[in-house]
């Protein structure tokens, strides 16, 4: 598989404090991979090693195959985009006279991209009104037209969605699932909006204390996610063997706990249990969310 | 390079900081001028000669391109665009030696400005009778290009190794203060009113290569050392920002 940023024990400290330790990491080419962790994780550290703006303690990585010692990173960089915590947007210019300012940063021979780009991001009717006077999901849409100047292959985005109300959250979903079906370009998301998230992301990083705790792809995930029937009972070893049985999967979740899965109803369920002298106290469907995952990964629940 | 120099360039003429500082440029020496001319009618019923105040500008120089030079890289900062420079690709060096070009062309046209308005307070409003011949007021004002570019690359330096902190404000603005307050307090030692100057040894060496040397200075007093000493000091001023600049914001950590 092609990547488009590998990390290899990458390792960034503040003084004492260890931001990152040991961060390896695997952004495969044309995802869409969707960063999740709680506050002080590393995210937002790896998000600035990743764009230059600081360097790593230890450990390398590579930029679309470019290691980051090496001069020709900043042409690597060059085909990336990137709206890190709030859009850079020149805020005494236009929305059209931002895009310019890019265009002339990145050396593009003409402008052709900034109405096409304008439009796709649904700014293409502010006229002469300055960045500063915008809405916060307007400077969003902005920074997300910046960055998509020159035509980049691996976008960065940190919170994409703060600040935009329920109609700009769905558009730049669908902005984003459009570029990277159409035009293959590959994101990197960091989110707390995890349910936001896991209508977008095609792979997702789990990270906590500065290292990637766990990789995967969107269909492991929901391959952990599924729908189960959570059921309280009065002994979870005699629905157990009630289970096995009827060669049903479960999990036991303790001693008066377990999910089943599969396709079952309450009838059949309590024929089975009645079967083994095992009382049924509860049965409902459970379906564990991005969240769920997140937090029984992570084992708390503290700054989602 | 010079595609994020152009892009800065198109950004200053939309910079409200520069344009505010450029408006007190033009503003400030009409309204003492004014003010002069109203006085010596009233008191004196004569008009003002050109030298009274066709050099209004050096005294407010310093403040004025230390501010300008201020808002203009603050603003570049605050907004995100350093660190959008080096997301998209760009060097750190070029990116510095961009935004250093752009605060001695600030200081340039501060200069620029001051010139042009003294130049035309001169034909409006005074006597137009001066003591200076027309050479030395165009070295004067040469001198003080020089001298307000210089200041304009030092203080960008100030800002891009301080990572646009608050700190920078102060610091800058302190600097330019300070260096006021000393240039007056070297001059007025080296040149007293009343007397020969009384300075001797190391102390004297000092007075005199700040006075000789030093930009700030060089803005406080009339031309009175040779062209080459503030042409060194100026390229010096810009030499040792450029250096240290470019040393330390390689090495800058950013947010």
């Amino acid at each position: 598989m092609e990547y488009v940023f590998k990390s290899n024990d990458l390792q960034k400290k503040y003084g004492t404090f260890e931001a990152l330790t040991g961060l390896n990491m695997e952004i495969p080419k044309g995802s869409i991979y969707g960063f999740v962790g709680k506050n002080g994780a590393g995210k937002t550290t790896t998000i600035r090693l990743l764009c230059g703006l600081q360097k790593p303690t230890a450990g390398s990585f590579e930029l679309m195959g470019i290691k980051n010692d090496s001069p020709e990173i900043t042409s690597a960089r060059a085909r990336m985009g990137a709206v890190v915590e709030s859009p850079a947007i020149y805020k005494d210019l236009s929305a059209k006279d931002n895009m310019i300012q890019q265009c002339l940063m990145l050396g593009l021979p003409d402008f052709s991209c900034v109405d096409e780009l304008l439009a796709l991001v649904g700014l293409s009717d502010t006229g002469k009104k300055r960045a500063k006077n915008f809405s916060l999901g307007m400077r969003q849409r902005l920074g997300l037209a910046i960055a998509l100047c020159g035509n980049p292959d691996f976008i960065i985005l940190d919170e994409p969605t703060n600040g935009l109300d329920p109609q700009g959250i769905i558009e730049i979903r669908e902005l984003i699932l459009k570029l990277n079906h159409e035009r293959g370009i590959t994101f990197l998301i960091s989110s707390h909006i995890l349910d936001e998230l896991s209508k977008l992301a095609t792979h997702y990083g789990f990270i906590d204390k500065g290292r990637i705790v766990r990789q995967m792809s969107s269909d492991e995930l929901k391959a952990e996610c599924r729908k189960s029937n959570r059921m309280t009972v009065s002994d979870t070893k005699l629905l157990a063997k009630a289970l096995e049985e009827k060669n049903l999967e479960y999990k036991i979740l303790d001693a008066n706990q377990a999910d089943v899965y599969g396709q079952i109803n309450f009838s059949e369920m309590a024929k089975i249990c009645e079967q083994v002298g095992c009382e049924i106290r509860t049965m409902e469907e459970h379906d564990e969310s991005l969240e769920a995952f997140y937090l029984s990964l992570l084992g708390g629940n503290e700054n989602v | 390079m010079f595609r994020i120099l152009y892009s800065d360039m198109r950004k200053l003429a939309h910079d409200r900081g520069f344009l505010a500082t450029l408006s007190v440029n033009v503003f400030y020496p009409l309204v003492i001028t004014l003010f002069l001319m109203a006085i010596s009618q009233i008191f004196y019923h004569e008009r003002l000669f050109a030298d009274q105040v066709c050099f209004q500008f050096q005294s407010i120089a310093i403040f004025l391109v230390t501010a300008g030079t201020l808002l203009f890289t603050m603003s570049e900062y605050a907004d995100g665009c350093i660190r959008n420079k080096i997301i998209s690709g760009a060097k750190r060096s070029d990116i510095f030696l961009s935004a250093a070009v752009m605060g001695g062309f600030q200081g340039v046209l501060h200069s620029f400005t001051g010139c042009l308005t003294a130049l035309l307070i001169r034909l409006l409003l005074t006597g137009e009778y001066q003591t200076y011949t027309i050479p030395e007021v165009a070295d004067y004002w040469l001198i003080t290009t020089m001298a307000c570019a210089s200041i304009g690359v030092f203080t960008t330096m100030l800002i891009m190794i301080f990572g646009g902190k608050k700190a920078s404000y102060i610091l800058g603005l302190f600097i330019a203060t300070f260096m006021k307050i000393m240039s007056l307090s070297v001059l007025d030692k080296l040149y007293p009113e009343k007397g020969h100057c009384r300075l001797t040894g190391a102390k004297l060496a000092v007075y005199n290569f700040i006075d000789r040397f030093v930009p700030y200075t060089q803005l406080s007093f009339r031309p009175h050392r040779p062209f080459t000493d503030y042409m060194a000091g100026s390229a010096g001023l810009i030499i040792l920002s450029l250096v240290i600049g470019l040393i330390l914001f390689n090495r800058k950590e950013l947010q």
